[in-house]
């Protein structure tokens, strides 16, 4: 029942989104994503001319990413109060939450390590780079568990007053489907189901961005009345 | 609930004035999303046929329209039988409601056959997402409606066990009538999608 | 059992199975007195009519909320048109 551990786990949400950006996108370079057509020479030169804001974007992402966690642990604790026992939706809200932190980690490692030496044979640097888009866009499977159990928590919610209104339910349903054709990314390398396309990267990211900011406000409206009960 | 109880009240003689939502707000945040997505689809595939137009026409020949119109038809029966189970519900009659509801299932069942019968045919023919631009859209947006057919037979199913069990028109009126626009949803989707897909030159 | 059947939406049912027969007739070249450009802006037509019908007779979006109602009449009136536009080649 801590207001301000709660308020904290919830700006640093907003931590995690500004530096992520900043670091994704103006200081590395990565949005819009360099096409999986490009050949290994193209993907290698990538890395040596901005060798060192690929570098330092992903130091920005990996300082960033760890202030998710909070976030994720303050939607599992508003379920735990929907839910009472066994908070079983809250446990595997918590662990997809924990894999979507690690599918983010890993690709700025991958990133990392493909800008550490852009010397290096072309094919590899290529292949670290085509892992990390992969992780990063296509592993739906964590996000998708996250929002089913979120919707459902919200649905079954069995206090007294709603936490969460259920809209955000459907809100999350909408958010599970609207993954899916990320999945599609695995058979293409140009076109709208490309890892840089319309459908398989720009609607997922718009609607992670749409959940992100349903979720943040459910949450501080949940955390203010809880605290004014 | 006002709506629930309105309706309770006067089942059938409800008037403009009244206006009442189909279902809670959340299955319509849910609706509208899901169709903005699907008009996404509909666009990105008109203007990458527009792209390659003989490449699109001379794929779409190689499918049977003839699977498109009866499955089309199956949808629209199935909607219908939603609507007549509806309009049973409100008239509390809860066991036909049960049996039209698991009639709309059954047209459902059928759409998924002949769905599976149909990708079954074309990759037998070696026809696959990866083959051209044209068989990426067709087993994409046709399989990603399938999905919702699937989900969509399955809430069908939970609102025939609902009215066999009986209605309480002020409890569970609100979850039909959202399962009800669920089920339409997957219907209009696909009646944009069979003369797209099917029939467009 | 009579009072359920015998309500409108029955004869929206038909309607729509019959544009749906039609459109199938346009759509493969059956149907004759209608030129060969005109066919894909034909069928839009019908389709996202048949799309209004559902919404407003099966969804009851007729007596719906007027928002919700104008959303949905929205969506089918952007769509259909953004799709004319990509068809006329004027996106």
């Amino acid at each position: 029942m801590n207001k301000t551990a709660q308020y904290m786990c919830l700006w640093s949400a907003a931590v995690m989104g500004l530096l992520v950006t900043v670091g994704w996108w103006p200081v590395a370079q990565f949005v819009p994503p360099p096409s999986p057509s490009l050949s290994a020479e193209q993907i290698a030169e990538m890395f040596s001319t901005n060798t060192f804001g690929i570098r330092t974007g992903m130091l920005l992402m990996l300082a960033g990413v760890g202030f998710f966690m909070p976030f994720i642990a303050l939607i599992s604790a508003q379920m735990r109060r929907m839910e009472h026992t066994p908070p079983v939706l809250a446990y595997t809200q918590l662990l997809g939450g924990s894999m979507s932190v690690m599918i983010i980690i890993v690709p700025i490692i991958l990133w990392t390590t493909a800008a550490f030496r852009p010397e290096r044979n072309p094919e590899i640097t290529q292949m670290l780079n085509d892992a990390a888009w992969l992780l990063v866009a296509m592993a739906f499977a964590p996000g998708i568990m996250q929002n089913l159990t979120i919707g459902l928590a919200v649905l079954w919610d069995k206090s007294a007053k709603r936490v969460f209104p259920r809209w955000v339910a459907y809100v999350n349903f909408w958010m599970a489907l609207g993954f899916l054709p990320a999945g599609l990314m695995t058979y293409f390398k140009v076109g709208p189901f490309a890892w840089d396309g319309l459908l398989a990267f720009w609607l997922p990211l718009a609607a992670f961005a749409i959940w992100f900011n349903v979720m943040f406000i459910a949450l501080q409206k949940a955390i203010k009345e809880q605290h004014e009960a | 609930m006002s709506g629930a109880e309105i309706t309770a009240d006067a089942p059938m003689s409800r008037t403009r004035a009244e206006r009442h939502m189909p279902g809670e707000e959340g299955v319509w945040v849910f609706i509208m999303g899901d169709m903005t997505v699907f008009a996404l689809f509909f666009l990105v595939f008109a203007w990458y046929s527009g792209q390659a137009p003989e490449l699109f026409a001379a794929s779409q020949a190689t499918l049977n329209a003839g699977y498109g119109l009866f499955n089309t038809c199956l949808l629209l029966t199935s909607s219908w039988f939603v609507v007549l189970a509806m309009n049973a519900v409100r008239h509390r009659l809860d066991r036909q409601a049960a049996v039209l509801f698991v009639l709309a299932a059954c047209c459902g069942l059928g759409f998924s056959v002949i769905k599976v019968l149909e990708y079954g045919e074309k990759i037998g023919a070696g026809l696959v997402p990866v083959t051209n631009d044209f068989y990426m859209f067709y087993y994409i947006l046709t399989g990603l409606h399938f999905v919702h057919v699937v989900i969509g037979m399955i809430v069908v199913l939970f609102m025939a066990l609902r009215a066999w069990r009986g209605v309480n028109l002020r409890t569970h009126l609100s979850f039909l009538e959202g399962g009800a626009s669920y089920w339409h949803m997957v219907d209009l989707l696909w009646i944009v999608l069979f003369p797209l897909i099917y029939l467009m030159k | 059992m009579r009072q359920v059947v015998s309500h409108y939406t029955t004869w929206i049912w038909l309607l729509l199975v019959a544009l749906t027969t039609m459109s199938w007739e346009v759509g493969d070249g059956q149907a004759t007195g209608i030129s060969v450009s005109m066919v894909t802006p034909v069928l839009l037509l019908v389709a996202f009519f048949k799309v209004r019908m559902v919404g407003m007779h099966f969804m009851e979006l007729k007596t719906a909320p007027l928002p919700l109602r104008v959303l949905f009449e929205a969506w089918v009136v952007v769509t259909c048109g953004t799709l004319l536009l990509i068809y006329f080649q004027v996106i």
